[in-house]
């Protein structure tokens, strides 16, 4: 007979207390389905980067394929980057490890893993700059908080940083104002120096180089996708729309991520520019260089996201646009507002910008030349330019996820809200500590949008699918707005697991349903192609 | 049940104990302490659903229903943690050691609540593997969705056109 153990026995069997070993001694779980796949090495040629030595790899291979010199290259770069940036040796220096942020991470709500503290995240880079770079970790050093550079350390730092979304929730707490989100985009750079980069964040970047955007959309393609979406204004709204693009002399470029081209629900939203554009008459083009909004340089090196972000106003200074409006994307605006003006401005083209309908000037673009989308928007409807039927939105409980970039990075908080309340009539927030500066991230950001790791994009966004949860099951929403094409893209997944029934959608989509146009058909259906109204939808099923 | 009624402060707390120890002990007191709801939504989901769930084992007649709404959150939150399956619900089992180590009960009133435990343990199973082909899928999708809209889009695939069902018959 076989020995069949007793449930007690099996019981006991079961380990539930996690590693004894202090953190600077557990090692990363570097298991498949806990890291993203590394890059292909021809991304890196393309963009000029150091490479691994070999071509495969895995970052489950116990030995990683990098140079003998490769603390030599860290340390190097480690102290570029500490000349370069004031900010960085201040961040280095200035944790008293209060851990006002230990809590405030998507990441470590959601698994509980203690390397995914801000604090302790930083640790990870802060341990090395000790032993590195200070007397008193030099001195004493474990005591002191300092350690070595090993290869354990180093697989650490693959693990963690490629861990964390950028979405500096983290800093909004830290008494100090360090900016954690720098302090990952730093040891990034530094694992870049060694060839260890993503692919879901190098290819795009590689991609953007050559043709102009993440996913290789060459330019006739470009332009035929926005013909398709013309298409299907002109069977919605009866409305014949022509775009233009590379037009010279156009008042103003109009740039926005390329997930809006080619990513439903992105698409919808590209709809809903187009048609507003359409209707208020705004001189604009489209370009097929500069079709990426995205800037995939963030999550590489401050030298690549110079150079992706360069074609913005190249493009602009050869059409001879006065001005640039930037559609619904997340990182994007953390560059344009807070690098682009220092590494490509002032801008050398253009005027600052003047809303031609309205005759607002904005200012805060003065320099940067680039005005978001929702800011046009929202002096539009405070000028009254825009015809709108909200109940167009009626099928729609709407609630809205400020994206993490535009919330935190550009303070962009109101334009949305008045967007949304001017476009639908059911408009509900979610709880306040998840709204605004302190939304919670989509889990996905900062390329870490791919499939190989869903399960860790699911733990880092249970706490805004809560939030979501909450809504839905108060107020019945069944709409999740946002302001990002990564949030478009990471969003239904995400309900998906966590709040089945809620749906995801751009602001501008919103818009370009509400839209009353001049000499338009009788709307049947919303830009999705659903019936408007339940009549209209028994109608369609007959 | 009247045994677990009568302990359930000491034995929920318990319990919840057990689940708790299954983080790293950093992160317990967070887990544990933070009542924010939406500052902590892993506690929150744990406490809400052990609470429930032992409700439903101790009722006088166990609802499969009831304890599988109490159980789906937890399940849920568990199955995309990073446990192994037997880590992710052997907490289930851990009431039956706090119910061995505690007050003596009638030996018929124990094996039904064992037995209920049994059937929740099976219920969670389903839920688990329901929750883990949810996570695939959404896994496969998103690969094959990212491409294939865009195909389509540019006429380079067609899908199949709908067939009129008069015409079919």
């Amino acid at each position: 007979m076989v020995d069949t153990p007793k449930p007690e026995e099996l019981i006991e069997n079961i380990d539930h207390t996690p590693p004894e070993e202090p953190w600077e001694d557990t090692p990363p779980d570097l298991s498949p389905g806990n890291f993203c796949y590394p890059t292909k090495k021809k991304n890196l040629e393309y963009l000029g980067l150091p490479t691994p030595t070999t071509d495969e790899w895995s970052p489950s291979d116990e030995e990683w394929p990098i140079p003998e010199n490769w603390q030599q290259i860290i340390h190097e770069g480690f102290k570029d980057l500490l000349g370069k940036y004031r900010s960085l040796r201040i961040f280095m220096d200035t944790c008293v490890r209060c851990g006002a942020c230990a809590d405030k991470c998507h990441f470590f709500i959601g698994t509980g893993d203690p390397k995914n503290m801000p604090v302790l995240r930083a640790e990870l880079l802060r341990s090395v700059y000790r032993n590195d770079f200070t007397r008193v970790g030099k001195i004493l050093k474990k005591i002191g908080g300092a350690r070595p550079l090993t290869k354990q350390v180093l697989k650490e730092w693959f693990s963690y940083f490629y861990q964390c979304t950028e979405c500096r929730r983290c800093s909004v707490f830290c008494p100090y104002g360090i900016d954690t989100a720098e302090v990952t985009m730093m040891a990034r750079e530094l694992l870049t120096l060694l060839g260890l980069n993503i692919n879901w964040i190098l290819e795009p970047a590689a991609n953007c180089f050559r043709t102009g955007n993440h996913l290789g959309i060459q330019p006739h393609a470009f332009k035929e996708m926005i013909e398709f979406f013309c298409d299907d204004i002109e069977e919605i709204t009866g409305k014949k729309i022509e775009p233009t693009f590379n037009r010279k002399g156009a008042e103003i470029l109009f740039i926005t991520p390329s997930g809006d081209v080619f990513a439903d629900p992105g698409t919808y939203s590209m709809m809903g520019y187009i048609m507003l554009f359409e209707h208020i008459g705004l001189d604009y083009t489209l370009s097929t260089y500069a079709s990426e909004g995205g800037n995939f340089g963030l999550f590489t090196s401050s030298e690549m996201m110079k150079r992706l972000n360069a074609k913005m106003y190249a493009e602009a200074r050869r059409l001879g646009v006065k001005w640039i409006l930037g559609g619904e994307c997340g990182h994007m605006w953390r560059v344009i507002n807070q690098y682009m003006d220092t590494m490509n401005g002032p801008a050398d083209f253009g005027e600052v910008p003047v809303n031609p309908i309205t005759g607002t000037r904005f200012d805060n673009a003065a320099s940067t030349r680039m005005v978001h989308i929702t800011e046009f928007t929202a002096d539009l409807l405070r000028h009254n330019k825009l015809k709108l039927d909200p109940s167009r939105n009626d099928m729609y409980t709407v609630t809205y996820h400020d994206s993490c970039n535009p919330a935190r990075a550009m303070g962009l908080f109101d334009e949305p809200r008045v967007v949304l309340n001017a476009v639908c009539n059911n408009f509900y927030e979610m709880p306040e500590s998840t709204i605004r500066e302190q939304t919670f991230c989509c889990g996905s950001g900062s390329g870490l949008n791919t499939e190989e790791i869903m399960d860790l994009r699911l733990k880092g966004g249970l706490p805004r699918a809560n939030a979501v949860r909450y809504v839905h099951e108060k107020f019945g929403a069944n709409m999740l707005s946002c302001v990002c094409a990564i949030d478009r893209a990471a969003l239904p997944p995400l309900m998906s697991y966590w709040v089945p029934g809620v749906d995801v959608c751009g602001v501008h989509e919103l818009v370009g349903n509400a839209l009353v146009m001049e000499g338009e058909i009788e709307r049947t259906t919303n830009l999705r192609f659903e019936p408007l109204t339940e009549e209209a939808e028994v109608e369609a099923d007959v | 049940m009247g045994i677990l009624q009568q302990n359930r402060e000491k034995w929920l707390k318990k319990w919840l104990d057990t689940v708790f120890a299954t983080y790293p002990a950093e992160s317990v007191p967070f887990f544990r302490n933070t009542a924010d709801t939406f500052a902590n939504p892993v506690g929150a989901t744990i406490k809400t659903g052990l609470a429930s769930l032992y409700d439903a084992l101790a009722a006088p007649q166990f609802d499969p229903d009831t304890a599988k709404k109490a159980l789906e959150p937890v399940v849920k939150l568990r199955a995309v943690q990073e446990f192994t399956p037997a880590q992710a619900l052997g907490f289930l089992y851990e009431l039956k050691t706090i119910m061995g180590a505690g007050a003596e009960s009638p030996r018929e009133e124990k094996g039904e609540i064992f037995s209920r435990i049994d059937a929740a343990m099976l219920m969670a199973f389903d839920l688990y593997m329901e929750n883990k082909r949810t996570i695939y899928s959404l896994r496969a999708s998103q690969a094959r969705d990212n491409v294939r809209q865009l195909l389509i889009k540019k006429n380079l695939i067609c899908e199949l056109p709908e067939i009129d069902p008069e015409l079919a018959k």
